[in-house]
This record gives structure tokens, sequence and C-alpha cells, in this order.
């Protein structure tokens, strides 16, 4: 997923803000999503559920033992997975909400979530037949 | 169909190596093979962690979350509570293959109508053992 005219998915500036410092926890979290998209699934056991509004769909990818890398994603049901953005989430801290970069991530994949839903309902867009993609106005703006 | 500059994934994607792949895979797929065989048991993760003496239900969750490094001892103690295989260990426990034979009789009725009533398995060491069985409706 692409926010406005950017030229890059928000999957890729996940990636660029966090492969310096975090280099190890980006590329597993990279090989994870590899393993999610060709071989096992979006099982809801590989996600930290609730980290939106109830029903949302908002979820992180857990982190690998002793790292705090967040990545926010947006699942509807096992096949698909919207890949949001997130970064490091400091042991000092305990609420992603104690964190700046970390509550502005999180209240812009729950945004995202909000206006996919309306979408829905408006019947703007729909699922593909095999449940594997979106189909329908995907241009999200500001003014939305 | 929009192109993106993803030059920074690509970079990171061109570093991953297939061997690096298939172990993460590994990690991924044992978790889906202990979160079904809880599932087919109806445990929840408290159930999994008590049989396993653990205190911590947090370990569960990682265990589950496709990002454990497991030890074979771990793996032992699952493939134990759990009642599945998750090391395959079978070719270097023993070469030789065990070969058993069993004798099915089965009793079919003259009326077709009929269910059919019953078969016998005879076992290798002469042992009879009925099985009363429906397999008409």
């Amino acid at each position: 997923m692409a926010l406005n005219n950017d030229e890059e998915t928000l999957l890729n500036k996940f990636v660029r803000e966090n492969e310096i410092s975090f280099k190890s926890e980006t590329k597993d979290i990279v090989k994870r999503l590899i393993s999610i998209g060709h071989t096992t699934g979006a099982r809801s056991q590989f996600f930290k559920e609730w980290e939106g509004k109830p029903g949302d769909g908002v979820c992180a990818l857990y982190d690998k033992p002793y790292s705090n890398l967040r990545l926010y994603c947006i699942c509807y049901g096992t096949q698909l997975i919207i890949i949001g953005s997130g970064g490091h989430k400091p042991k000092t801290i305990r609420a992603l909400q104690e964190d700046k970069k970390l509550t502005e991530e999180n209240a812009l994949i729950k945004e995202i979530s909000r206006q996919i839903t309306q979408r829905i309902k408006d019947k703007e867009i729909r699922f593909t037949p095999d449940y594997l993609d979106f189909t329908g106005d995907l241009s999200f703006n500001d003014e939305d | 169909m929009e192109t993106y500059n993803d030059e920074a994934l690509n970079s990171l994607l061109s570093e991953i190596t297939p061997e690096e792949q298939a172990k993460t895979d590994a990690k991924m797929l044992l978790a889906v093979k202990i979160a079904e065989a809880m599932q087919a048991k109806g445990w929840n993760k408290t159930r999994l962690m008590k049989e396993m003496g653990k205190s911590n239900p947090s370990e569960i969750t990682r265990w589950l979350s496709g990002t454990q490094n497991f030890t074979v001892d771990t793996l032992v103690d699952l493939e134990r509570v759990l009642e599945i295989k998750l090391l395959d260990l079978g070719e270097a426990k023993s070469t030789e293959k065990t070969i058993r034979q069993y004798k099915i009789d089965i009793v079919v009725p003259f009326n077709r109508n009929e269910k059919l009533s019953a078969c016998l398995v005879s076992e290798p060491d002469d042992v009879y053992t009925y099985y009363k069985q429906t397999i008409y409706s």
C-alpha cells in the first residue's frame, strides 16, 4: 500500500527507516512475510491482534524474541493482508501511545482500515472472487 | 498497474538466501503444526502451557508466532504431549521395514437391502478382532 502520491510503499518506508539500526530484525520480518505469502497464509497466530479498534483487523506482526520492531497490518481473514508501516517500540515504554512515531503509524493504519471498511459498505471496493485481493476504487487521499 | 520505488525492500530481498528463507519457513510451519494439533485436541494456550510444565503463557504465544528457534528437547516434549510428529527420525531409527499382514473377512448379507452385519480382521498373532460396522445406510 502507498499513500497519496508517494513513490514508495509503506513496507518500503518501514524497511528504509529500520534497515540501518535494526537490520536483522527487519530482514526477519520480511522473511516471515514471504513465508506467510508463499507457505503458511496469514494465520492469526502470527499476529498480535487488537492493535486497533474492535473488528477493524488492525494487528502487528509479532516481533522476534528480544526485538521490539512493530509492523502494523490489516488482516482480512487468512488470505489477504494490507501491510502498513511501523517502527521500534523501545523497551522503556509499555504502551505504543508513549512513542510518538508508533502512535502516528498506528493512527494511520487505523484510518486506512476505517476508509476501506467504509468503501466496502458503499460497495466501492469488493473482494475478488478468490478473496486474494480487493478490486474497485483503491485510491485514497487525505481529503477522504 | 502503478510501479513504486521499492529500492530498500528490493535490496533487502536480494540479500535473503534460499537457505535463510527455508529456516524461517520451517519455524513458521512448526508453529502451524503445533497450532493445528492444539485445535485437534481442543486445547488453548493455557492447557498446552500446563501440559508442558511451563508457567509463562507468553512462551506459548511465542511458540505459535513462528519466531521461536525450538530446541530438540522442546520439540520432543511437544511431540509427546500433542501426540504428533515434529521430528522425522523414522529412517534413522531403523532401516528395517515392518510388514504386517492382515486378513479381512467381510460378511455380506444375501439381501442387498440389509445392512452389512460384520467383518472379521485376523491379525498376525491370530487374535480375532470383531468389528461390527455399518457401511451402507
